[in-house]
């Protein structure tokens, strides 16, 4: 039975190609296409930390086309935790600019369109294109605002968040009806949290309180590690997603995403935990299909 | 704040003001579509109060119907979605409407109402039309808005709690719409 599975497992593999093609390693995986990868049009949301991690990861393993949405630019508290920034040529530069520049000397197969607006002014028509949309945030309001549209237009979406040593990474996929959302799970408190940011006018009040400010603690290491779960999330769908279009099943060598969960990383206890997130019929992003549309 | 993409926000939207319609508290006829955005004004029927001088110890008289004009945003139904102005003359702590009694000046329609500042996953168009209707009934003097005629208003009421002011006017209980049943769902259809 043991010979039967290692059979099956063997690849000819020509003995030049072994050395040159800079693949070889991640073609060995049984269930992969090289192609699937290539093929990719990845949006990634955010070239803060997580985003570095992830745009590097999808670099290097050779997707097609990259997406990078973010119009900030560095500033020398990023670069403790940012691979793709430099002291030297990265401060004052757009995020997504130097991104770009620095792929291009890791992977220049890869296409990197860096896209310096904020999220809500983007052409809606990126997130059809793209057959994964990644959301490496520092905000809910974008969060939300992405995995909106991500689910309107059935394309899978993966977002990460990170607090210190902590953090999680959730997948999401209209595609599997019984699967929660983002929005699924957002608290009234969530929603009054989002609307202190805001005065009575609607206007951005300045504000002191961390709480409110959006800027939170964070360590590379963190960052690393749910850089590299988002990156193998977004894989796993990009291999994964024709079968569980055609057949209803994930591909069980690459195995099924966390659609409808969210997995939790706790760097304090050293344990990664996934839960299953409810969803929510009164949603207002993905009940409508429900026809629940207003009222209650 | 996020959007919803623009067919979903449209749906609801339509959704939510055909519920408004239903209990007669929209005039249709008000309603105007934007790219963007939705206005519409609201006609409430709630007990509330206007000044009226000519009375020494009592400077007020009921006044039952009011009008709310309501701008609807993209980022509707998310919190901030929806800008409320009240537009017709009110006595009231809580409320400065634009049309001000005996001022060439016009308000600023503010609302102080707890349910815009506490938005839920449940709030909806409804809900907070008929939180303002409650509002309009029931003035909160321990938190007027800092202007002088909601000031003047908030040591009124102080004085004068609704109750009283009812018993006065002589007024039992005032009728507001019967409420619909909570798992009532209307599907809004073109």
């Amino acid at each position: 039975m043991d010979s039967k599975k290692t059979q099956n497992r063997i690849k000819i593999i020509e003995e030049s190609s072994i050395k040159s093609d800079r693949f070889d390693r991640q073609k060995r995986i049984a269930g992969w296409d090289q192609e699937k990868i290539k093929n990719a049009r990845i949006m990634v949301i955010g070239a803060g930390a997580t985003g570095n991690e992830v745009v590097k990861n999808l670099t290097l393993c050779g997707v097609g086309t990259i997406y990078l949405i973010d119009y900030d630019l560095i500033e020398s508290s990023n670069l403790s935790r940012c691979v793709l920034f430099n002291y030297t040529n990265s401060l004052e530069k757009y995020k997504a600019d130097v991104i770009k520049e620095t792929c291009k000397n890791l992977n220049p197969n890869v296409k990197i369109i860096s896209i310096k607006q904020e999220l809500n002014s983007i052409d809606k028509n990126l997130y059809k294109k793209s057959d994964v949309i990644c959301s490496c945030l520092d905000n809910l309001e974008a969060r939300l605002e992405a995995n909106n549209y991500a689910y309107y237009y059935n394309v899978p979406f993966v977002d990460s968040g990170i607090d210190e040593f902590f953090g999680s990474v959730q997948v999401v996929y209209s595609g599997d009806k019984n699967a929660a959302c983002l929005q699924c799970g957002i608290s009234d408190k969530d929603l009054e949290i989002m609307w202190k940011k805001f005065s009575c006018t609607g206007q951005k009040l300045n504000t002191n309180d961390s709480e409110t400010e959006g800027i939170i603690a964070s360590i590379i290491t963190t960052t690393s590690i749910i850089g590299g779960i988002q990156s193998q999330q977004v894989l796993k769908i990009l291999l994964g997603l024709s079968s569980f279009k055609t057949k209803g099943q994930w591909n069980p060598k690459i195995g099924e995403p966390l659609i409808g969960k969210q997995l939790i990383y706790n760097g304090i206890s050293n344990e990664f935990i996934t839960i299953s997130k409810l969803k929510d019929p009164n949603c207002w992003t993905c009940s409508y299909k429900g026809q629940k549309i207003g009222g209650k | 704040m996020p959007e919803l993409p623009y067919e979903i926000w449209d749906r609801r939207v339509k959704n939510e003001i055909n519920i408004l319609k239903k209990l007669g508290i929209v005039d249709p006829k008000s309603i105007k579509w934007y790219d963007n955005s939705v206005e519409l004004w609201l006609k409430l029927k709630a007990l509330g109060f206007i000044q009226k001088y000519g009375n020494e110890n009592l400077n007020v008289a009921p006044k039952t119907k009011h009008r709310v004009f309501i701008k609807i945003n993209r980022s509707f139904p998310y919190p901030g979605g929806i800008d409320f102005c009240w537009h017709s003359e009110l006595y009231h702590p809580n409320i400065h409407p634009v049309e001000l009694q005996n001022s060439t000046y016009l308000g600023t329609g503010y609302i102080c109402l707890n349910v815009l500042r506490k938005w839920s996953k449940l709030s909806d168009l409804e809900t907070t039309s008929k939180a303002l209707q409650i509002l309009a009934e029931n003035p909160n003097p321990d938190d007027p808005l800092q202007y002088n005629i909601c000031l003047d208003a908030a040591s009124f009421f102080k004085k004068h709690p609704i109750e009283k002011l009812k018993r006065i006017f002589n007024i039992e209980r005032f009728h507001i719409p019967k409420e619909k049943k909570s798992d009532d769902i209307i599907i809004y259809k073109d």
